[in-house]
């Protein structure tokens, strides 16, 4: 009797282990969907849309990109955090989705705690921008007539929490500095508003049209190094200010996504990376991001920490 | 500087004649009228769907295929707004207001005839004034800040809110109920959620397409669902000369067309503005510089052929502050501006001289697209209106069928379909009542952008509301509001000194016509 259920105990336990090893060789079993939380065009949705076509030939199993916009993100973020952690449906996330959304939408349901981080794949940075005929040729300058002038200054970004406003708020805190933050839907619109006169200065996600524009003059990116696709633009820091900020563009699952899961498409990515890299490294800064790697766990504290900075950066000030 | 543009547009067509370009072309306008036809189906959806298929294509044929399809489907919006009363992208809500009654009296075709008409002449003077004027109408768009669009959103609300038939007090009502919609969603300035009843899906506010489609088709299939009838005459065959329109049809209708034409070139130059408040600003010019203004609504084709000119005519516009600025007029532009990034070329105003062959050839395709479109759809009127001799209980509801994946299509996510129903059921409700749809859309489409202008105007200024009238634009935009008002408030105090008076005249007349017996 005894015998007959330690045989079938370990009949049990070898079938179990058999079965697991078997699920881990045989992920994936059917198509994995990467939810973007935007709309289609964006450069989370365009790197993604690039990397996952390298990784198809080494999972073996076609990869689908599909948008779930809205909410500023939180609806495509809530469906991910909330899809069961057999790793067939992962997000691309970035500190929007992780850290800025649950910060202004205090009932979103999620926190950034509430996914399983796999990897940092890319980095991107915003731009300081003014136009060329105004007298601010540098940062400095800028701040100094801005701090001079009877009436308060007023700069553009692409909406509220967004990057470029934080790294900007940062900035005129580091120097004692008050502008008045105006948010647009847009970097292009954003872009026009500083065109039109009808700003000092933009902080757009995205240089493209306005690094050819004779009229734009750009002061500085907030990267915290300087960026290849323009390399002759300082960052803060050369310019002498101790403010930096990146965002990370970052793949993760569902909390509890097996180690397994992990592993696999990190070895894709590695592989993919070992093969193309010259073209990885190009289209991405085609999109004008920085080829990072960053590990799951370093991105989760990355992310618990700036979780704290945004929080103070984006209360109603007193 | 003309004969330049002239031998730059000759190497254009140059390059839009090459087979595999009149082929990107053709794929491009053929999807994209397609698309326009099924009720719901987004531009949006469709470009983002074909967007990865443009990393494969050569840079011209990506962007002519794409382009083709949002102009494309502007030829497609028109035929469900006129035969079926189901707008299937905004720009075309206010069509329906005369294009359905011309169904009704059986005139469904020569409407589209006209529609045809007025697309062609609107586009192709788009295209003009994107080949000569481009660099001087950008500078011009990037005076208008916050302050100045502000102020024509206001205009363009006090134009637009009497435009339906009826009771104009109910067209401001519905005018402010679509303001009250539109404040739905996100703040823009501190990112609170407002009005969204504990659904993040409403965040991002109400979709305009389940807007548009709920309180036009869903309320519209809900009303007379009960009633199973055949629209049109119920003829099956149709002589030509019925929807070929008629010589007073065209004198009619000419001079709409230009006027459409003008205002919709005007709407593309500002950023933010698009084709959907320049249909709506022409149709209610149209309605107000008409001598039989109570023909609008019944059935005036001048009510089709302005506010379609200017559809297209701003259509083709939208891609000069894309292509010489960079800067994109709304989403699908956006996305098209993606598309070129991604093969590596960066719209601005050094496009034209690092990528004449893409901005010439662009060009040169539009009359292309516009050429086929014409060709594509003029032999298919007589198979668009004999789609209404389709008994109505098969029609609708596979109309209704496409409306839902449609909407559903938009976002991927049913909760849009939700809302869309109970939107339609909202608007039947309000349809019983005597409301129109179409003041509601255009307070949804205004609302939120006079808002955030607005706010971003009291930022910039420190909350001096002179902003709005230390600028010229703004200052007049604003004076020609306040005289929109008093031109009102007088018209109708003269109406109301007048009635008795009119009341006695023909009394007399009466009375002189029974002695003459």
């Amino acid at each position: 009797m005894f015998g007959l259920s330690m045989k079938s105990a370990v009949v049990v336990a070898l079938a179990l282990s058999a079965a697991s090893a078997h699920a881990e060789d045989s992920y994936p079993a059917r198509q994995i969907d990467i939810v973007v939380p935007f709309a289609p065009g964006g450069t989370s949705d365009l790197s993604i849309r690039y990397l996952a076509d390298k990784w198809k030939s080494c999972l073996g199993q076609p990869v689908v990109i599909v948008n779930k916009p809205g909410a500023g993100s939180a609806v495509g973020a809530k469906y991910v955090a909330r899809a069961k952690p057999d790793g067939y449906t992962l997000l691309v996330a970035s500190e929007t989705s992780l850290v800025t959304v649950p910060i202004l939408q205090a009932d979103v349901g999620y926190s950034y705690r509430d996914f399983t981080y796999l990897f940092t794949y890319s980095k991107g940075s915003v731009v300081f921008a003014a136009r060329s005929d105004a007298p601010w040729k540098t940062i400095a300058v800028f701040l100094d007539a801005a701090r001079k002038s009877p009436q308060p200054m007023s700069y553009a970004s692409y909406g509220t929490g967004t990057i470029g406003q934080i790294a900007m708020e940062l900035l005129l805190r580091a120097t004692k500095t008050k502008v008045n933050h105006v948010p647009f839907k847009s970097s292009p619109e954003a872009g026009a508003a500083l065109l039109g006169k009808h700003v000092e200065l933009a902080v757009p996600s995205l240089i493209g049209p306005l690094a050819k524009n004779p009229d734009v003059r750009l002061l500085a990116t907030s990267s915290s190094e300087r960026v290849a696709f323009a390399p002759d633009l300082p960052t803060l820091k050369d310019l002498g200010y101790n403010v930096s900020l990146n965002y990370f563009n970052v793949l993760v699952g569902p909390k509890g996504l097996p180690d397994h899961v992990v592993t696999k498409i990190l070895d894709c990515h590695k592989q993919a990376y070992a093969k193309d890299k010259k073209d990885i490294d190009e289209a991405l800064g085609r999109f004008e991001l920085v080829p990072f790697t960053l590990d799951g766990a370093s991105t989760m504290k990355e992310m618990g920490e700036r979780s704290v900075l945004f929080k103070e950066m984006l209360s109603p000030k007193s | 500087m003309i004969s330049v543009a002239l031998s730059d547009l000759v190497h254009g067509f140059e390059v839009a004649l090459q087979p595999h370009n009149i082929l990107a072309c053709f794929i491009g306008v053929f999807v994209g009228n397609l698309v326009g036809v099924l009720p719901g189906m987004g531009v949006m959806a469709t470009i983002s769907i074909l967007l990865p298929l443009t990393f494969v294509l050569p840079p011209v044929a990506s962007i002519l295929m794409l382009a083709g399809i949002y102009y494309g489907a502007q030829y497609g919006g028109a035929i469900c707004s006129i035969l079926l009363n189901l707008p299937c992208h905004p720009p075309h809500a206010v069509t329906c207001l005369d294009g359905y009654p011309l169904t009704l009296q059986g005139r469904g075709g020569a409407a589209l005839g006209i529609t045809m008409l007025g697309a062609f002449i609107g586009a192709s003077f788009g295209i003009l004034q994107m080949i000569v004027f481009s660099p001087l109408i950008v500078s011009i768009a990037l005076r208008f800040g916050p302050a100045e669009v502000c102020a024509l959103m206001v205009l363009g609300l006090l134009a637009g809110s009497t435009l339906a038939r009826g009771s104009p007090l109910k067209g401001v009502a519905m005018t402010l109920f679509g303001i009250v919609l539109s404040c739905v969603g996100t703040d823009m300035t501190d990112g609170t959620e407002r009005f969204t009843l504990g659904f993040h899906e409403l965040g991002d506010g109400i979709e305009i397409v389940a807007l548009a489609l709920g309180f036009f088709g869903v309320a519209e299939f809900l009303n007379s669902a009960n009633r199973v009838r055949k629209i049109g005459n119920g003829r099956l065959r149709l002589k030509f000369s019925e929807m070929r329109p008629s010589r007073d049809d065209l004198k009619r209708s000419l001079p709409a067309i230009c006027r459409g034409t003008l205002i919709g070139s005007l709407c593309s130059l500002i950023p933010g503005t698009g084709p959907t408040i320049a249909s709506f600003i022409s149709y209610s010019v149209e309605k107000r510089v008409s001598k039989t203004p109570e023909r609008f609504g019944r059935g005036a084709i001048e009510g089709v052929a302005s506010p379609e000119a200017s559809t297209h005519s701003s259509v083709q516009g939208d891609f000069i502050p894309t292509m010489s600025l960079g800067i994109p007029g709304d989403s699908v532009m956006a996305l098209i501006l993606a598309a070129l990034l991604i093969q590596g070329i960066t719209p601005g105003p050094l496009l034209i001289s690092e990528h004449p062959d893409v901005f010439w050839g662009l060009i040169a395709s539009f009359w292309v697209g516009n050429i086929l479109l014409v060709a594509l759809n003029v032999p298919m009127i007589g198979l668009w209106v004999r789609l209404l001799s389709i008994p109505y209980s098969y029609l609708y509801p596979s109309a209704l069928l496409f409306v839902c994946i449609g909407v559903y299509s938009a976002s991927n996510n049913m909760f849009q379909v939700e809302v869309t129903l109970v939107l339609g059921l909202v608007g039947l409700f309000l349809m019983w009542l005597g409301f129109h749809p179409a003041p509601m859309l255009l307070g949804f489409v205004l609302g939120p952008r006079v808002e955030e202008n607005f706010r971003r105007a009291m930022i910039i200024s420190n909350g001096d509301l002179r902003t709005f009238i230390d600028q010229p634009i703004s200052a007049t935009l604003v004076a020609l509001s306040v005289v929109l008002i008093a031109v009102q408030i007088w018209v109708r105090l003269r109406a109301r000194r007048s009635r008795p008076i009119a009341a006695a005249t023909a009394a007399i007349r009466h009375a002189e016509s029974l002695a003459e017996n």
